[in-house]
């Protein structure tokens, strides 16, 4: 006996939909509207009077001097944290597509072993890795000491940092594509005399692209915020737009230019899912894994 | 039987007028004698149940203090901790209640007040604070100490290896121009006050300045150091200084006693050209729920001995006097500790600057940082 949901077939995850909506939507709504607000005596907090002060401050930049110009500092800071989200990005998929696939072929069991294998970092804090790969970077520290260079303090210390951090997030969701895949119609690609690359470009990389497209999704979109490997690992000597709004926050007491500046993350974001061309059947076949590491 | 019961009736009416009467003339002996008997200082030895919130800075109170507090009081302290005055304003001023008692910095001190953050609490009336030392009676930040009893306080200057650094810098000027000599052993904090204040008196400005030239030139001299820096780092410096990965850094001279057990040839220098001297409160922020036991736990600390054991954890001074008997005769004799009064000399008490200045520090920072 099949019992139906008094709400149709849809009604079962009305409370999901609601808890989404709540935590997700309405700080959303928060930040937005602060983005619009003026700023609150003595800097921090607002006060409920509109203007769009935050945004033109983050385009239009004032210096020392008074002079206004194009705000060159903070567009600088926006492109250095595409430019390295997107590196991170590339990474993980060189490493994480073959990583899954190469676990998708193994026996089942293995492969609950090796999928058990990738999520264990998850279970330490990601502020506890970080100090770990400081130790392991750091002069005087493992790698130097077996004869590398001391990478602590440099941009390709953060660049590992956040690779090691989101790789996970780009190898299950291509090995959750890549185990539910015939791997024969390579077999056939071949036996129909295709080429290698031909039989990678057409056969292999078009049957996981929903596993890839979600992978790119939830590596590209945290590293473009991140905040804990670029401050501790990098040296914290360039900023990135995570350190950027946590400094309006905080030092800078600017809360609607942090806001605005969170906005337009979100913006960029969305800009970034549209060109994946995500809608329709994104949610349908992959599964996306939930942000289990608490990477910010 | 009917006079009886008349008479009942009266002498009935005439107890409960007589009670309505006592209430009300308790009430006004009650609302009289109240501001009085405060005045004098008939200060709460009652905890009102067992809870208090403490806020406070990480790894700046010692543990063993507030077990011994609960164990004298029966106070329980839950500890919550941060890492900025500005992340501590921000989650109050976001509206976060439940915290009996903050740490603010000096300046966040004026900041707070001035936003109607902190509870009036009149400390110069609790019992002890007639151990407060003179010079911490009247800060300009918390005149008369309405609202803040003080707790810890030191000064932020450098160190340096004395086996590494050759020679000494004695000045922000001369620490400036050695930072190229040891690239890559070099640190900052993460801090835009600290950093362009002793960037300006560097190049001979105040700090607080709105002097586009003169931030031009603090500017210039911190874009020429950057690349001397492994990082900007407000945390783990402690570390960093004792296991030689930086050589020569900005420093707090608490931080620097701390650093100067582990490593011998640390040494804090007290710049020529000025420093400031920052001193912590505690406060009670509005909205606390526990504002006896606050009352209490604030009493508890101007105590010689507890002010005394907060000084041998965290490595500052106090604000007590009678507490120095209590400290070690190597904590006594640290200057990094107990600077001489020419040493002293250098270090003032830093008003905030103003939001317009604050922003013209942003603007630079970001410069800077990039």
């Amino acid at each position: 006996m099949k019992r139906k949901s008094p709400f149709g077939p849809s009604g079962v995850s009305y409370p999901a939909l609601t808890m989404g909506l709540l935590l997700i939507g309405a700080p959303l709504l928060v930040v937005s509207l602060f983005s619009f607000l003026k700023r609150g005596s003595f800097g921090s907090g607002v006060v409920y009077k509109f203007t769009t002060d935050a945004y033109s401050s983050i385009l239009i930049q004032t210096n020392l001097i008074g002079q206004h110009s194009l705000n060159t500092a903070y567009l600088s800071i926006i492109w250095r944290s595409i430019v390295l989200a997107l590196s991170v990005t590339v990474i993980c998929l060189l490493v994480g597509i073959p990583t899954a696939i190469w676990i998708a072929l193994q026996k089942k069991s293995v492969q609950k072993i090796l999928i058990i294998l990738v999520t264990i970092p998850f279970w330490v804090n990601v502020l506890a890795r970080t100090y770990a790969w400081m130790l392991l970077l750091a002069d005087k520290g493992l790698l130097s000491q077996i004869g590398g260079p001391t990478l602590l303090y440099t941009n390709w210390a953060t660049l590992i940092g956040l690779t090691y951090a989101f790789l996970p997030f780009m190898v299950l969701p291509v090995y959750a594509v890549a185990e539910k895949m015939d791997f024969r119609t390579l077999e056939a690609g071949f036996d129909l005399g295709a080429s290698g690359w031909r039989v990678l470009f057409k056969v292999l990389l078009p049957t996981l692209k929903y596993g890839i497209l979600s992978g790119i999704a939830v590596v590209f979109i945290p590293a473009l915020g991140a905040y804990v490997q670029p401050s501790l690992l990098g040296g914290n000597k360039s900023m990135l737009i995570g350190s950027l709004i946590n400094d309006q926050f905080g030092d800078s007491r600017n809360w609607p230019v942090g806001s605005a500046l969170a906005v337009l993350l979100v913006l960029m974001t969305i800009f970034a899912l549209g060109t994946f061309k995500f809608r329709g059947r994104f949610g349908r076949s992959a599964t996306v894994p939930q942000d289990l590491g608490g990477v910010e | 039987m009917n006079t009886k019961k008349t008479l009942g009736k009266q002498t009935r009416r005439l107890q409960r007028h007589s009670l309505v009467i006592a209430a009300v003339v308790t009430s006004l002996i009650a609302a009289v004698t109240a501001p009085v008997a405060n005045a004098a200082g008939s200060f709460p030895t009652k905890p009102v149940g067992t809870e208090l919130n403490l806020y406070n800075w990480s790894n700046y109170i010692d543990p063993a203090l507030l077990t011994r507090f609960t164990a004298e009081t029966g106070i329980k302290v839950n500890l919550g901790v941060y890492d900025s005055n500005a992340s501590m304003l921000a989650k109050l001023e976001a509206g976060a209640r439940g915290y009996d008692i903050i740490v603010p910095t000096d300046y966040m001190v004026q900041v707070m007040k001035a936003k109607g953050l902190l509870v009036r609490i009149n400390a110069k009336a609790f019992p002890n604070a007639v151990n407060l030392k003179k010079e911490f009676k009247n800060p300009y930040f918390d005149m008369n100490r309405w609202y803040t009893v003080p707790y810890l306080h030191g000064t932020t200057g450098f160190a340096y290896l004395k086996d590494k650094v050759d020679p000494a810098p004695t000045s922000w000027k001369e620490f400036y121009a050695a930072l190229p000599k040891y690239t890559g052993k070099t640190t900052l904090f993460d801090d835009k006050k600290e950093v362009i204040d002793s960037a300006l008196r560097a190049t001979g400005a105040t700090p607080c300045t709105s002097s586009p030239t003169k931030l031009q030139k603090a500017l210039d001299l911190l874009k020429s150091i950057k690349p001397n820096l492994n990082t900007l780092a407000s945390s783990g410096n402690i570390g960093r200084l004792s296991s030689g990965a930086s050589v020569l850094l900005m420093m707090y001279n608490g931080a620097t006693y701390r650093a100067k057990l582990a490593n011998s040839n640390v040494v804090y220098v007290y710049p020529s050209d000025g420093m400031p001297l920052w001193q912590d409160n505690f406060a009670i922020p509005v909205g606390a729920k526990n504002i006896v036991n606050a009352k209490i736990f604030l009493n508890w600390m101007m105590d010689p001995k507890n002010a005394a054991q907060a000084s041998i954890y965290a490595g500052y001074n106090n604000a007590v006097s009678g507490s120095d008997k209590y400290l070690s005769s190597a904590m006594q004799n640290d200057p990094a500790i107990n600077p001489t009064d020419a040493q002293l000399n250098h270090a003032v008490a830093m008003a905030p600057c103003s939001t317009a200045v604050n922003d013209l520090y942003s603007t630079l920072w970001v410069s800077f940082k990039g």
